[in-house]
């Protein structure tokens, strides 16, 4: 693949416009699912672990190029199969993890008693934040979103949600922040994500 | 030192100068409750970047059922475009071989071997010289000297075996002398002899060829194409359309 048609992918990807970047994924998809494809079932996965390895790369590459630091010195190709074989990687470890830990367990089922795994409180927790975000008005969360996931400026939020200026949409966001900061103090279930009474932020 | 929002989501999006940068991360080790209360923020940004994770997420799933059908309609289209091109391919092949005319040298080029001489020839060419001198030279492709050494009114009334009549035609081909060479295959001795007559056509249609002759060319073809069982039956069915593209 060129490297202006790597460059011309990349800027539909950085844009603010939603439909920009789903044309670059519509690109990224036609041209290289395939080779994804091909090292996951080599590797002995499943078409099906090919789609969800490939939609990680995606995402992994979408927040990638959002950061202010991101350079791509090579192909996007050479690129994006890195990331393939780091997730496929990752994947069979826990996968590997998954069975010793059943096996364990089936080993010592009735004679130890079952102790939940630290992870466990961790992804509760994240599970809970996830919940709680599920309350905010959908505006709120969209703002959330396009400031800390796709690292939009105050500027391009106002565009993107139609405000009149960059100060409201600033505005919009720090009231969004205090309001799941309130959700977060009210929830009963609040554990390790937030430790001590307030903080002045 | 107090900090505010804003600076936890400077340092969280990389927004912070590296001095500043550096402060921050000094504070962050040396005060406790800074410590915590940036904890906590940051959970919650990571909690909204999983939850635009989540949202991306579901956007590829739906978005990736539309590129399947475009990347089928894709390959089908590459198909079809395969298929076209090759049946372009052949057709201009199919069209070009029949309708190319090749000049009569080429075609005598493509078609003209010299007739080989049998092992009986060369096997009594040893007890006489004549025979055994014509064998050499013809052999040797030296179609001068062969010529020299068999003249023809010896070669048509001592020897039995017609071959050699090929090969004494073929070395006049092999001079150039094409005229002398279609005069001595359409000879009634040579011509008319049962095993030699269709290689008699063959040869003097080859040389009528190259005198431009195409219209007598043609008619000896047409005899030898006419016959299934003719001698160079095949070879004179091709090359009678090559002439008569040419007439």
């Amino acid at each position: 693949m060129k490297k202006s048609h790597d460059r011309a992918i990349l800027e539909d990807l950085r844009s603010p416009a939603r439909q920009n970047n789903d044309r670059a994924f519509a690109e990224i998809y036609a041209c290289h699912y395939a080779s994804v494809q091909k090292f996951i079932t080599k590797q002995g996965g499943t078409d099906e672990d090919a789609q969800d390895v490939f939609q990680e790369i995606l995402i992994i590459l979408y927040e990638k190029i959002r950061q202010a630091d991101f350079k791509l010195d090579c192909k996007l190709s050479t690129y994006m199969l890195a990331i393939c074989k780091n997730i496929w990687h990752k994947k069979l470890k826990r996968l590997r993890l998954q069975q010793n830990i059943i096996q364990e367990n089936h080993k010592q089922s009735l004679l130890v008693e079952e102790e939940a795994p630290a992870d466990y409180a961790i992804i509760s927790d994240e599970k809970r934040l996830m919940e709680l975000l599920s309350h905010l008005s959908p505006d709120c969360r969209e703002i959330l979103r396009l400031y800390y996931f796709d690292r939009l400026s105050m500027r391009q939020i106002a565009e993107v949600m139609g405000y009149n200026s960059e100060q409201v949409a600033k505005n919009k966001k720090s009231r969004c922040m205090q309001v799941l900061r309130r959700l977060v103090d009210k929830d009963p279930n609040k554990t390790s994500f937030f430790p001590k009474e307030d903080y002045e932020v | 030192m107090r900090y505010s929002a804003q600076a936890f989501d400077d340092y969280l999006l990389q927004k912070m100068i590296p001095s500043e940068k550096r402060a921050f991360e000094e504070d962050l080790a040396a005060d406790s409750e800074l410590r915590e209360a940036f904890e906590a923020y940051s959970n919650l940004v990571g909690a909204v970047r999983e939850d635009g994770r989540q949202e991306l997420r579901y956007r590829l799933t739906r978005m990736r059922l539309d590129w399947d059908k475009r990347l089928k309609r894709r390959s089908w289209i590459r198909r079809g475009a395969a298929v076209l091109i090759g049946l372009l391919a052949v057709s201009l092949f199919l069209y070009l071989s029949y309708t190319s005319k090749r000049s009569p040298p080429e075609l005598f080029e493509a078609f003209y071997e010299p007739a080989e001489l049998p092992d009986s020839i060369a096997g009594a060419a040893p007890f006489d010289p004549v025979w055994k001198d014509f064998v050499e030279a013809y052999q040797q492709g030296l179609f001068a000297e062969a010529l020299q050494v068999l003249p023809v009114t010896i070669l048509l009334e001592a020897t039995e075996d017609p071959k050699v009549w090929m090969a004494y035609g073929c070395a006049l081909i092999g001079v150039g002398d094409f005229s002398r060479a279609a005069r001595h295959f359409g000879s009634p001795t040579v011509a008319h002899n049962t095993f030699t007559a269709d290689e008699a056509k063959w040869y003097q249609a080859l040389c009528l060829l190259q005198l431009g002759q195409f219209e007598a060319c043609a008619n000896l073809l047409q005899v030898l194409a006419a016959d299934p069982d003719a001698d160079f039956h095949a070879q004179a069915g091709r090359l009678l359309k090559q002439v008569q593209r040419l007439r």
